[in-house]
Formats: C-alpha cells, structure tokens, sequence
C-alpha cells in the first residue's frame, strides 16, 4: 500500500526518523518557551539546548549513513545499541528541561486524557496535567501522597484521608503530540480500581507454573497488563503502535525480553496486546484498505528481541497459564466498546484523505442512505426535500480512536515517505539542522491538524449534546 | 450572483466546496447563507512595553508583532470575555476550501450585531481557491463584556458565483494566510510595497 514500510531497512529508518523526531520536538519546546516567556528564559541556555540538539544531530547523522545501505545481521544489534543511546541523550537533555520557565500546557491535552479517562467506569471529577522534565508518562494520587509523606513525619497526628487528585504526568517534549498521548490511556487505566481489583483479587490470577515470582509481583503485572487493556479498549491499534514505538527506540531502558518486579517484559506484554486485538477484532484488514499495523510493529518487536536476547526466553512459555487466565478475566470484564469493521476502515481512509488534503478531522459525514443526485437535479425542492439535503451535509463528531489512528495511518504512510526523503535521499549534503527543520514542517502539519482534531471534536460534541 | 441554500449544498455535496465541520445543517445554512462557528483559538493584541514599532528593520518589526500578540487557546466549553472597545483575533471553527468559481464573504449575524459584536473590520472578502480557516477581527462595539465559547455562531457566509478566473489565491504571489489554522498576525511588512516604501526611505537616509 504505500512505500515506506516496504522500504529497505525500514525499522532504522523508522527508529531513526523517530530520534530526530523527537530532537525537533525538544527545539519545538525550547522554541515555545522562548515565545511565551521571552523575559525568564535567558537565551544563553536556550542556545545550550539548541547546540547540544545539533551535536545529538550530527551523530544520529553517522548512523542515518549506515543505514542507508543494506545491513548485515552481524550490524543489527550494534545499530540498535547505538539508536537506544541516542535516544537516553535526548532523555538526559530533556531532564534539562527543568531549567526553563514554562507554565503553560495546551488545554487539548486535558480534553484527551478526560475523554480516555472517562471511558472506564471510575469518573473522575476533576484531572490535571503536569508537563514533567523526566522522559516518562505516569498517573499520580496526590493526595495520596501527601498523606504517606505527613503520616511519615508526623505519625502522632490524625491526617486523615486527603482529597484525591488524579494528575497525569507528560513529558514535556510530548505536548504537541497527540498520537505519543496515548500512553496516557494506559495511565488512565490505573484510575479504574474495581475492574482492577476484581483481576487481581481473583485466585485465578495465580499461575501455578511459575515459582518464581510472588503474589505482588503477578499482581503488579496483572495490573499493568490491564491498563494495556484498557488503552487498547479505548484507543485501538493506536495504542499499540505507540507502545511498541517507544519500546523498540529504548531497548536499552525498558528491554524487551527482561522484567522488573513492577512490569512484566515489554515481549509479554505486546503478546497479550496483539491476541486481544484480533480476538477483538480490533485489527484493521488490508483487503479493507489498510495495513496491519500492528502486525508490522509486532514483528519488529519479535526480530528486535531475537537480537538482544536481553533477558530470559522461556518468560512467555512460562507464563502461558497467568496469560490464559488473565486474558479470560479481562474478557469476562467486557471491556471494549467498539470493533473495526469494514465500513470502520473505510470511514479512516476518509478521515486520511482529509487530513493529507489539510483538513482537521473533528468531524465526519454520515453515509447518506437516499439518491442526493434525483434530488439536486430537480427544479423546486419541497422543504422537507431541501431539509434532507441540509442534514446529509451534517457531520458527526469524530471519536477519539478515529482521530489517533487516522493520525498514525498519516504518520506512516505519508510522513515518514517525506522523512525518508528529507534525511535518506538527500543527494546534497545538507546541515543537520536544515533537515531537522524540514522534517520539522511535516511533523507540525500533522501536530496542528490532530490537536485541532481533538478540540473540534470536543466543541462539537457540546454544542450539539449539551 | 448569490448561492441560494440548494446550490451551496450541491457544491457541499459535490465537495466542489468544503466547510468542515457542518454540525447542524438544518440550523446553519438558511435560504442564502452559511452559519459559521467561532474556534478556541485567539491572538489576543496586548499593550506592550514599546514606545514604537521600529520601521528601521523589518526583523525586528516582525519580532515586535509577535510579542504584540499573546496566543490563547481555549478549553472547549471556557468563554473569551471580549470587554467593551477591546478587539481580538479569533477564527473559525470550520476549515474551508473555495473553488475557482467561488468567491465568499464573511457578515456577521444580527443576534450578534444588536449586543455589538464585529466579527470584521475590513478584511471580509475570501478569494477563490482559498483554504484555511477564516479570522475574525472580533471588536465589542457594546457596553457589555460578551462571553464568546468556541462553537457559536457569529457569523455567516454568502457566496457568490465568479467566472474567468485565472489566478486562485493559493497560487498568487505573496498569499499569505493559504492553509493556515487559528488566527494569524499581520505580517504587512511582508507586502512588496511596503518594503519598497521601508527601503525608499533607509535610501534617502543614507
């Protein structure tokens, strides 16, 4: 279907596109806090972040080279090493990050995460967004937290219960990018206490072919694996990708085949994801008209750990049994509310069409169930005629699923054909920084046309519901 | 000649002209007409600490009009509270792309107009070919401060048939404001005669 996945080494490309992706994305933040707080930002460290994104250029530079010709086997895994190292110095610099004044977070945000916390059966009243210096996406209590903390310092005090608050943390860097949000769906899962307590309270959960690991570590995993779940109930194969994106960029940090006691291993994790998917029906069909994305991310996955060999092979084989069991639990849960179907895909491919036209895509049209054409044609129209042309013309609101995995179809199908030939046919050899700001364009496009995406949505949804 | 209400939605239909989104057809489009929405977006044109705006440079002429206007977006259901005698620059809910043989233009609509609301100044004509949303100069010539949500509808748009059109705006020279969502700054220092007048002028200095 399209150029770009079928490309010679297309996961480096891909992951490579992702670096400078994300280095513009840092200038794109340095940019907007000079812009809004010209007076605080002293522009001597704002010229230290924007050399030290050029030095981090000119070295992904050195490997986009590499790339460019066929790679051996023997290669791959020294390309991997490096991309993950790359990818750490853009998380240290943007730690850095806490340098700079910046007070501001763009309310579309807060419009996604209550939309994807709302989902779930715990409705929060109230959320708030925290823009944080660390590379990392988490959901924090507050409240919660200040109660451990006084009770710590001041156990002979009655502190009592304090206010739940539900923040949710982003990386700073992510604040225009809405399709890398959906990491918040998984944070949002963690809200969903009831559902998460039936899996983990259930005996079923134990499995007893693993000695192993304890109680609270499988609980831990039980509890992740769901808020996988549940991001993927929400939002689809967006998710997925998104997740598997971040993985595949930062072996080095999260792994993929090793597990923590808070997390089981990224491999397990994208199992259970993709058999939900398809036993779903959750995955999109190329006689439909669009790839299996997922499916292509997955097997990167599988071909990048089969380089690492990071951790442990028999995880997965070990864990048939907790998978089987949790897979049920979550099923008897009835968590997903929508499945892709035909006319689903075919809907996207509008929604795609639109966007690479310019064209927000908050809304859809209808499919109209009469012949517009006999009547357009006709000279008089009686009113109740002419009102059934003005409702054909009225658009829905677009869900929030809709407009991520249009966003995602439009980031690999067209924006990266235009990365790859801004960074891997350049016949000139032209400044890092040039490229980075070409590729910059393409990445706004998108970023401005999805955020207004979401707003639309949102206002429509308002005006026309209450 | 003025688009009647079944020849704007045959080239709705069509796609021939695209106003996206259309949330309410029955409501928005009446016999000569299309109601359109105020977006969350606005460039608020704030009271800075310059005496001037330096004409000497154009750089620094842009720099100094972009710091003149602050960004706000808003959350879906906030009001911009648009006081008495204040003016800002809004924009459309809807993206809209012309034909070549369309040419529009934004009015306000009265419910609006009787409280005092401006949705424009000057600059109510649209070019075939244009794409975008559309700007508003909103100014509040009433004694009331006027909640304004994103969503509501300010203003509408009437059409017009044009014929022999050889030059679409998108392809015009010095289009400024072809693609552009939210509302953007002037960028007048970008007009050729307004930088030959600039230039004239360090010329007779020199």
């Amino acid at each position: 279907m399209n150029n770009f996945i079928n490309c010679q080494n297309f996961l480096y490309k891909y992951l490579v596109l992702e670096l400078y992706e994300k280095l513009y994305r840092l200038k794109k933040y340095i940019v907007t806090c000079r812009k809004f707080d010209k007076k605080n930002n002293d522009e001597n460290i704002l010229d230290l972040f924007l050399e030290s994104i050029k030095i981090i250029g000119n070295e992904v530079e050195d490997l986009r080279s590499t790339i460019i010709n066929e790679i051996s086997d023997l290669q791959k895994l020294p390309i991997s090493i490096k991309i993950s190292q790359h990818s750490k110095s853009i998380a240290r610099i943007h730690e850095e990050l806490k340098n700079l004044h910046s007070s501001w977070t763009l309310p579309e945000i807060k419009t996604f995460t209550t939309d994807v916390t709302r989902s779930g059966n715990y409705k929060p009243q109230d959320i708030y967004i925290i823009l944080s210096d660390n590379y990392s996406f988490l959901e924090r209590n507050l409240g919660k937290k200040f109660e451990s903390t006084l009770r710590e310092a001041y156990g002979h005090l009655d502190i009592g219960e304090l206010k739940e608050t539900h923040s949710f943390v982003i990386p700073k860097i992510e604040f225009s990018n809405p399709l890398n949000w959906t990491i918040i769906a998984h944070e949002s899962g963690h809200l969903q206490r009831d559902n998460i307590n039936k899996i983990i309270d259930d005996p079923n959960i134990m499995p007893d072919d693993i000695s192993s690991l304890n109680k609270a570590i499988i609980k831990n995993w039980a509890e992740e694996i769901y808020c996988d779940i549940y991001a993927i109930s929400v939002l689809g194969p967006a998710y997925f990708i998104s997740f598997v994106s971040f993985a595949l960029l930062s072996p080095l940090d999260y792994g993929l085949l090793s597990f923590s006691k808070l997390h089981p291993s990224v491999i397990l994790r994208a199992t259970i994801m993709i058999n939900y998917l398809k036993d779903n029906k959750l995955s999109f069909k190329a006689e439909w008209g669009v790839e299996d994305y997922s499916k292509l991310f997955y097997d990167s996955l599988i071909q990048q750990s089969e380089i690492f060999k990071d951790g442990p092979k028999d995880t997965i084989e070990g864990l048939t049994k907790f998978n089987r069991n949790l897979r049920k639990l979550i099923k008897d849960l009835k968590l997903n509310e929508f499945s892709i179907k035909e006319i689903d895909c075919k809907r996207l491919i509008d929604l795609l069409s639109n966007l690479k036209e310019g064209i927000p895509i908050g809304s859809v049209c209808l499919p109209i169930e009469f012949d517009k054409e006999e009547l357009l044609k006709k000279d008089h129209l009686s009113s109740a005629e002419l009102n059934k042309l003005k409702e054909a013309v009225t658009e829905r609101s677009t869900k929030v699923w809709e407009i991520l995995n249009t966003g995602w179809l439009y980031k690999l199908e067209h924006g990266f054909i235009s990365g790859e030939n801004i960074f891997f046919k350049d016949t000139v050899d032209t400044d890092v920084m040039v490229k980075i700001d070409s590729y910059g364009k393409v990445i706004d496009f998108l970023d401005d046309r999805l955020l207004a995406s979401i707003s639309s949505a949102q206002i429509i949804n308002i005006i026309e519901n209450g | 000649m003025v688009l009647s209400d079944k020849d704007i939605l045959r080239h709705l239909l069509k796609k021939e002209l695209v106003i996206s989104p259309i949330t309410n057809g029955l409501q928005q489009i009446g016999s000569s007409s299309l109601d359109i929405r105020l977006g969350a977006n606005f460039k608020y044109l704030k009271v800075v600490n310059q005496t001037h705006f330096d004409i000497s440079d154009l750089k620094k002429l842009k720099t100094q009009i972009e710091e003149y206007s602050e960004d706000i977006i808003l959350a879906p259901s906030e009001p911009f509270i648009l006081h008495p005698k204040d003016f800002v620059l809004g924009s459309t809910l809807e993206y809209l792309k012309l034909p070549e043989f369309l040419t529009a233009r934004l009015e306000g609509r009265s419910t609006w107009g009787r409280v005092g609301l401006q949705v424009h100044s000057t600059a109510g004509l649209i070019d075939p070919g244009f794409e975008g949303s559309l700007t508003f100069e909103l100014h509040n010539l009433g004694k009331l401060p006027l909640p304004l949500f994103p969503g509501t509808r300010i203003g509408q748009l009437v059409f017009y048939n044009i014929e022999n059109i050889t030059t679409l705006y998108k392809d015009k020279e010095g289009s400024k404001f072809h693609s552009q969502l939210g509302p953007k700054n002037s960028s007048f220092y970008n007009d050729y005669d307004y930088k030959n007048i600039i230039k004239n002028r360090q010329n007779d200095k020199n």
